[in-house]
């Protein structure tokens, strides 16, 4: 992520820290689809991700003036989400089975598409992978988030971060050349 | 590499598919937004309130 786009959401935390009226309705605006595609990784429905996100304007909205550092606004955001997901995980399921989830809504998109180059194919990928290793990707994929915020939301060392993107990322290659040369669904 | 990564985010973001409950999603963030809008503003009324009633200030206090 570039200075300029870290610019803007640090802008945008100081307008919703100020009570300055549409912020929040701009932040939904831009954080709502990561945020969804994040919980969806971690819950394995896309209704479950829709119930998460809802606590998470709850608490984002409550809490946001607590926020010292306007700057860590998406990675403050991520943690929330990781802990209320994680917090509706506990309750459904034991984490042996969450890490089998596989999301029924993703299988839609789980037909190779090379109309739309790799990222069809990656997303599809994701769905194929351990929950440690999927979420952390998600986070490096759709917000190129550090490994320093990464940890943080996810709530371990950096080491333990660049171990999964690596395994995860090699999954993913394994995955991914299964699925070019029409091996993978098979 | 800052475009390829957005990409495959934008990619990404585009392969989610659209939830069956988003109505009432919709809905509850509407009415969350509209409550917390007019918390804000009871906040800033009040705010205001509380600073006129205060006596003004008496300008500098032990000034040289």
């Amino acid at each position: 992520m570039d200075s300029e786009s870290r610019t803007q959401y640090e802008w945008l935390a100081l307008r919703c820290q100020s009570g300055e009226a549409g912020a929040f309705e701009d932040l939904i605006g831009v954080m709502e689809r990561p945020l969804l595609y994040y919980a969806a990784s971690l819950t394995g429905s896309m209704d479950s991700a829709l119930d998460v996100l809802q606590e998470v304007w709850i608490k984002a909205f409550g809490g946001i003036r607590k926020l010292k550092d306007p700057g860590s606004l998406r990675p403050w955001l991520y943690t929330v989400t990781h802990g209320i997901a994680v917090d509706r995980i506990r309750k459904s399921y034991s984490r042996e089975q969450a890490e089998k989830v596989q999301y029924e809504d993703f299988q839609e998109a789980e037909e190779p598409s090379f109309a739309e180059e790799d990222a069809a194919q990656v997303h599809a990928a994701l769905n194929q992978i351990g929950l440690h290793h999927r979420e952390v990707l998600v986070l490096h994929f759709l917000e190129d988030l550090s490994l320093k915020e990464i940890a943080k939301v996810v709530g371990c060392s950096e080491g333990t971060v660049k171990s999964r993107i690596h395994y995860g990322k090699r999954q993913m290659k394994q995955i991914l050349e299964g699925v070019k040369y029409g091996t993978a669904n098979e | 590499m800052a475009q390829q990564t957005s990409n495959l985010r934008e990619g990404l973001l585009a392969a989610l598919p659209q939830p069956e409950n988003v109505a009432a999603y919709r809905e509850q963030t509407a009415a969350l937004l509209a409550k917390h809008a007019k918390a804000l503003r009871w906040e800033k009324i009040t705010a205001n309130t509380f600073v006129e009633r205060l006596p003004r200030s008496p300008g500098r206090i032990g000034g040289a």
